[in-house]
């Protein structure tokens, strides 16, 4: 395609063909028709976190935390301390003096844990010499304390004093729930092995429900109090083998990747990021809502399940694309792989023309998944990205660059307004 | 034939044009004036008799030895002036008696030096068909009679309108010159003074010894010959008090000249490009520019000069060779006076109705501060405030607010302190390598600094005094002295260290802060003297006596009373006591002081107060006149401005636009340019007739990709494309002529128009893999294979702009028609920015244009008015354009 686009030789026969694939430059529900970069990151920036209405924090293998300005663009605070990657950020608001405060909490390679306060830039806190790196945080606001994950659970509270730790525990799937008291103690309470193989992803999903999905691509709905098996899905993007079918698609097929890398969910739906595929997957009804099986050139980082239906998601090969949930029109009229691959970028959509919905008179309220958007500017793996609603949406890439993208419109008329203000208060008006 | 001289206070404007006033019609700033000299003869309809072919200036002498005699001419003489007899004009205009008073040579009680204002006046020669604006100035040598040296420069002309219509500007421009001139007049007279000083010192000590040796030998044998040298003796002293105040004179003129308001010291206004000079001759290994010697102290161990014995019987003055220009300026103000010359003849060549013309849109360019950044050429926006037509009075040149040179209050210290700084401190400071004297072994600039300050302790350790210097020179730039004292690997920039050494120098020598009451005699003011042939002339003399020698002994004796010796730079409100009613100017301006503390405390340099408004207004008023580069100040970090300055001089070998050319190369060559691009415009348009989407793509800010494997012809395509492109903020052009390197997003949001060199990345489709990945934010124009892919335009506003491709011939007229294309685009913009209905939509009523921007308006053009429209938002707000907009529309193939 791009070799014809650049007026290729062979262009001229094609002039219909084309017409037809050029919609996917146009993107009326696309409203991001503003960029900004962000420049200052030395290394891949992993990690996106929300400070609040306003600000965000980003962190990645420089060991570098920058606090921007959303609305601006502006690098605000840098936060030097770390001596290797990051590898863990997450924001941490607690109430001091009726004030509500915001802290970060980060997590590096160097076996430390920083709290920092974005405001000054200060480093509050910090701990050296953990036994072994910090994988992930999370933070118990109801609690007030926060757990950090390594080859050994740590329980913490607000000022940095160790409330206890569990020994080494094996990579198996293990759940643990701490008791809470004047003492924290931590202790096993039930082994959950059901998992085939190693889990990559575990979300909550509301109070009774979480659920993890594995490398092999099972996917699992917990109840939460009981841990019993809610439901159990295994994805394995599989087609039954037609006659119609190319050869190349059965080997491409082998190649798919199953793992379950990053799960999301609003409480109803849960998004899968299956390979290079989206899942979604309603745990109400237990039934699968929407998939499609090459949803991205490359597997797929991160999703966020929107309001209103919309899904998006980012990907290794540097996109990041909007979805749409739509009721298909008719069972008997399958989604036509040629109407999905419009939407592709061209020069990719003949590989995405597989049929996703073999199934599709099998399982009655399957929904498509369009493409409604995408984004493109990073020139590496997108690795993250963060919303702001209508303050636009962040991503972080393995390129160092951070992209705040906007709604061009929105972004006028808030200049035409700072415009008179300004007017105004030179008295020019 | 020849004017005596006329001198008429130019003080109204309504003098010089008489701008026709109607309310009704646009404000002033905004109006444009009629053609001031539309008799019942048309410009063009006079033919001059002159037997020179354009305009040239010339530079005489009123030589003591053999009159009025013509020095140089800018252009050089065989280009300019034919067979125009140059010696008689020069005896023309050097014969009319602008010095009102002379004091005689050396005969009266003590000598005085008559620090004489330029006069300017316009002469006319009808017969020869010259005419000419004469800038009569002096230069002081010690050897010349009544130690000055009459010169004067003339613009000459055969269009006699012109001269008198330029009146303001050349006057302007010329001040500067002659304020070049006079400064390193200044600084070599003082510097000659002091060699003469410190002979008639030497003189003194010989003599003294010889007297005092022989009234030992025999005693009362012989009392002749001791008379003679008591004689002798006398003599040479009076010479030394007469020297002294001679010098004294000279090194504090500033500060005199600075409490008028109306004097502006000469300062290199084009500072980037005689930085660029100085880099380049950096590169030649040499620093060049400011030779900065503090001569004042001379070494007296400097092998340059050795002492010799005056011989109190002064030799005849008249079998003396003259010093020439060359001896009487200091080397960098000369060079640079000269460069002012040759930068004043091409500013004023011409016809007289183009200059007038192009001051005009300058000044109407000016007016439309919102929007003019946009398609306007920069060397149009530069303040040339010299230039500015009939607005400003009398005296519009540009009052120092950036970068003024030194000016000098000082305390008063005592001659005696001074000689004995002399006598013990031998200090020869150069910071540029480039001295006048070999001999001194070259120090780097760090040393030279720190023995200036050691030095200076010693001098306050020697004087017994605690020195302490509060400088509050009138807007001093302050990292120049930080630059100084901190950093000499930085360059400064090359007047304000010379400003702070001399600064330095002078606090240690002047003696007299007075406030000097000058006299301003206007002369005559009357037409009826003037001849038949010279309609019109605009002089203006002021003659100027200070007596400042009696409050001179006032404040020596003042000041002996006081231990502390003080020096305060600048006229500033730290001064006090008597300063009084003297002017105080520009009270906000910088303050870096000096303070010298007795003998074990370091010198430290504090910037006493700054203002960042001031500086932010500054940058504003001038945003390009002070800087070539297309690179912005950055109003409240002033002291970082150098050294980004110095980073925009370094990398300007990579960038190749217009606007990074010198100065006096763009104002040249505007015009010139201005054809080639506009011809290389017609050229594209004729060749490709998809060219108006291009031109779309551009004006909705899509970036334009010319794809090419030849150089020569994608730069030729981009020059040609580089008309229809709108700037992206004053300071950012927003072209890459040529490049091979992958393009980068952030390229994306710098560039608008780039050349991109197709081999740069061998890939086997045709197109490198950077476009295809951001194809969708850019337009490609293939040269090769004569293809076009962007957007489609269908809208109707740009059609004027290639509709017309086959009736211009000329470049320049293409070019002149497509800015108004385009300036009626920016109005729509500007419309759409600051229409207030327009933006608040619930208003019920809608301005009847809103509707018809919403109505009416093709969508296309839509983008192109947003686009211009969120240009002119972002420059109103002062946000860099860091931001990249774009649309998802489809792409379109146009091809040959």
């Amino acid at each position: 395609m791009l070799r014809w686009i650049l007026g290729g030789r062979e262009a001229q026969g094609t002039v219909e063909k084309s017409a037809a694939l050029f919609i996917g430059e146009e993107q009326p529900k696309n409203c991001f028709t503003e960029m900004q970069v962000l420049k200052g990151h030395f290394d891949i920036v992993r990690f996106l976190v929300q400070v609040d209405d306003l600000r965000f924090a980003s962190a990645g293998d420089d060991g570098l935390v920058l606090i921007w300005n959303v609305e601006t663009g502006d690098s605000l605070i840098e936060l030097r301390g770390h001596t290797q990657q990051i590898t863990a950020m997450i924001s941490y608001t607690f109430i001091r003096g009726g004030n509500a405060h915001t802290a970060l909490i980060t997590a590096s390679s160097d076996r430390t844990l920083s709290l920092w306060d974005p405001d000054s830039g200060n480093r509050v806190q910090n701990i050296s010499d953990l036994q072994s790196p910090v994988k992930c945080l999370l933070v118990l606001v109801r609690l007030d304390v926060w757990l950090s994950g390594g080859n050994e659970l740590c329980v913490w509270n607000r000022d940095f004093e160790l409330q206890c730790k569990t020994v080494h525990h094996s990579d198996a799937v293990i759940f643990k729930l701490n008791l809470s008291g004047s003492d924290i103690v931590v202790m096993a309470m039930r082994h959950l092995a059901d998992h085939q193989d190693t889990i990559h992803s575990l979300i909550h999903i509301n109070d009774g429900l979480f659920a993890s999905g594995s490398h092999i691509g099972e996917l699992i709905i917990w109840d939460s109090v009981d841990w019993t098996i809610q439901a159990y899905e295994h994805i394995l993007w599989e087609e039954p083998a037609r006659d119609g079918q190319s050869e190349f698609k059965l080997n491409h097929q082998k190649q798919i990747e199953r793992s379950i890398q990053h799960m999301s969910s609003d409480g109803e739906y849960i998004v899968a990021a299956v390979g290079s595929g989206l899942y979604v997957y309603n745990v109400l009804m237990k039934s699968v809502v929407a998939y499609r099986r090459i949803a991205h050139d490359s597997n797929v980082l991160h999703t966020v399940l929107q309001q209103d239906g919309r899904l998006m998601s980012c990907s290794e090969d540097g996109s990041v694309r909007m979805w749409e949930l739509q009721d298909l029109p008719l069972p008997a009229e399958p989604a036509s792989s040629g109407f999905f691959g419009m939407f592709g970028t061209f020069g990719r959509s003949s590989k995405q023309t597989g049929p996703p919905a073999k199934k599709i008179p099998e399982v009655p309220g399957l929904r498509s998944l369009e493409l409604i958007g995408d984004l493109i500017g990073h020139s590496g793996a997108v690795q993250m990205f963060l919303s702001f609603k209508e303050k636009g949406l962040v991503t972080c890439s393995t390129d160092h660059l951070l992209i705040i993208w906007k709604d061009g419109e929105f972004q006028s008329q808030l200049r035409s307004l700072a415009v008179f203000q300004k007017l105004e208060e030179n008295q020019e008006l | 034939m020849i004017s005596s001289p006329d001198l008429v206070a130019f003080t109204k404007e309504t003098d010089f044009s008489e701008i026709v006033k109607d309310p009704s019609v646009l404000p002033e700033e905004l109006s444009v004036p009629l053609y001031p000299y539309t008799g019942d003869t048309t410009p063009w309809s006079k033919t001059s008799g002159a037997n020179f072919t354009k305009d040239f200036i010339l530079l005489s002498e009123f030589s003591e030895q053999v009159g009025p005699q013509p020095l140089l001419t800018v252009p050089p003489e065989t280009k300019a002036c034919g067979t125009f007899d140059l010696n008689h004009f020069s005896l023309r205009i050097m014969s009319v008696d602008y010095q009102t008073s002379l004091t005689g040579p050396a005969g009266c009680g003590s000598l005085k030096l008559n620090f004489v204002e330029d006069s300017k006046v316009v002469l006319g020669d009808s017969r020869e068909g010259a005419f000419a604006y004469v800038h009569h100035l002096t230069l002081y040598d010690l050897e010349a009679r009544g130690f000055v040296r009459p010169l004067c420069l003339a613009y000459v002309s055969s269009d006699e309108n012109k001269i008198i219509q330029q009146f303001q500007q050349l006057s302007a421009e010329f001040s500067k010159v002659s304020e070049c001139l006079k400064t390193g007049n200044r600084k070599n007279f003082a510097n000659e003074l002091e060699i003469k000083l410190r002979d008639l010192e030497h003189t003194r000590v010989v003599l003294l010894r010889e007297i005092e040796r022989e009234v030992n030998n025999d005693k009362g044998s012989c009392p002749t010959p001791l008379a003679n040298k008591g004689d002798e003796l006398a003599s040479v002293e009076k010479s030394i008090q007469e020297y002294k105040s001679l010098l004294k004179q000279v090194t504090c003129y500033r500060t005199r000249k600075l409490r008028d308001s109306e004097y502006s010291p000469y300062e290199p206004d084009d500072l980037p490009h005689s930085f660029e000079f100085d880099l380049d001759d950096l590169r030649h290994g040499q620093l060049a520019g400011p030779v900065l010697e503090c001569d004042v102290f001379p070494c007296t161990d400097t092998p340059s000069h050795s002492l010799k014995p005056i011989n109190s019987i002064s030799s005849c003055r008249f079998d003396k060779r003259l010093k020439t220009l060359e001896e009487l300026c200091d080397d960098y103000f000369h060079q640079q006076a000269l460069q002012q010359l040759n930068s004043i003849e091409r500013t004023f060549r011409g016809d007289a109705c183009h200059l007038y013309s192009q001051q005009l849109c300058r000044n109407l360019l000016r007016n439309l501060k919102s929007t003019n950044f946009l398609f306007e050429d920069p060397c149009d926006l530069e303040e040339e405030v010299g230039l500015q037509i009939g607005i400003t009075g009398q005296h519009s040149v540009r009052q120092p607010s950036f970068l003024p040179a030194p000016s000098i209050l000082s305390e008063p210290v005592s001659l005696e302190s001074y000689v004995s700084c002399v006598e013990m401190v031998p200090i020869k400071l150069e910071l540029g390598g480039s001295s006048q004297s070999p001999a001194v072994p070259t120090l780097d600039c760090q040393e030279n600094v720190e023995m200036c300050v050691s030095a200076l302790m010693k001098t306050s350790i020697s004087s017994g005094d605690s020195i302490e210097v509060l400088g509050t020179e009138k807007s001093f730039r302050s990292q120049g002295s930080n630059i100084l004292m901190d950093t000499a690997l930085q360059r400064p920039p090359p007047l304000s260290t010379t400003a702070v050494l001399e600064g330095l120098r002078q606090g240690r020598v002047t003696t007299i802060r007075t406030c000097s009451e000058d006299s301003i005699e206007v002369l005559c003011t009357t037409e009826s003297i003037l001849p038949e042939d010279l309609r019109a002339s605009y002089p203006c003399a002021i003659d100027e006596e200070s007596p400042e020698q009696e409050t001179d002994e006032k404040d020596i004796s003042h000041n002996q009373e006081d231990k502390q010796v003080e020096c305060i730079y600048g006229v500033g409100n730290k001064v006090p006591g008597d300063h009084g009613g003297a002017c105080m100017e520009e009270p906000q301006d910088f303050y870096p002081a000096v303070t010298l503390t007795p003998p074990d405390c370091p010198m430290t340099l504090t910037l006493g107060r700054s203002s960042a408004q001031d500086a932010c207004h500054a940058s504003e008023l001038i945003p390009l006149s002070l800087l070539d580069e297309p690179c912005r100040i950055i109003p409240d970090d002033l002291s970082d401005c150098f050294s980004y300055w110095s980073t925009t001089a370094s990398t300007t070998s990579e960038c190749t636009f217009p606007t990074c050319l010198p100065k006096n190369k763009r104002e040249g060559g505007t015009r010139r340019r201005r054809g080639r691009v506009g011809r290389a415009a017609l050229q594209f348009l004729r060749q490709f007739p998809f060219a108006v989407h291009a031109v779309f793509s551009l004006l909705c800010g899509r970036t334009l990709v010319v794809l090419g494997s030849e150089e020569a012809a994608v730069r030729r395509l981009v020059t040609a494309l580089s008309v229809y492109m709108p700037h992206l903020s004053r300071y950012r052009d927003g072209i890459q002529p040529w490049t091979s390197t992958p393009l980068q997003l952030t390229d994306l949001l710098n560039w608008k128009l780039i050349g991109f060199n197709r081999m740069c990345c061998f890939t086997y489709t045709n197109m490198p893999h950077c476009l295809g990945h951001y194809s969708r934010y850019l337009s490609i124009l293939d040269v090769d294979q004569k293809t076009l892919r962007c957007p489609v335009y269908s809208g109707t506003l740009l059609n004027p702009l290639v509709e017309p491709r086959s009736h211009f011939k000329r470049g320049n007229t293409y070019f002149m028609f497509a800015q108004s294309v385009q300036s009626k685009l920016v109005t729509t913009a500007f419309l759409l920015t600051f229409s207030h209905g327009f933006h608040t939509p619930r208003r019920p009523r809608e301005s009847a244009w809103t509707q018809c921007f919403h109505s009416e308006i093709h969508r296309d053009d839509k983008k192109i008015l947003n686009y211009l429209s969120e240009l002119i938002k972002l420059h109103f707000m002062e946000v860099p354009p860091n931001l990249l907009r774009f649309s998802y529309t489809t792409n379109s193939i146009f091809k040959l």
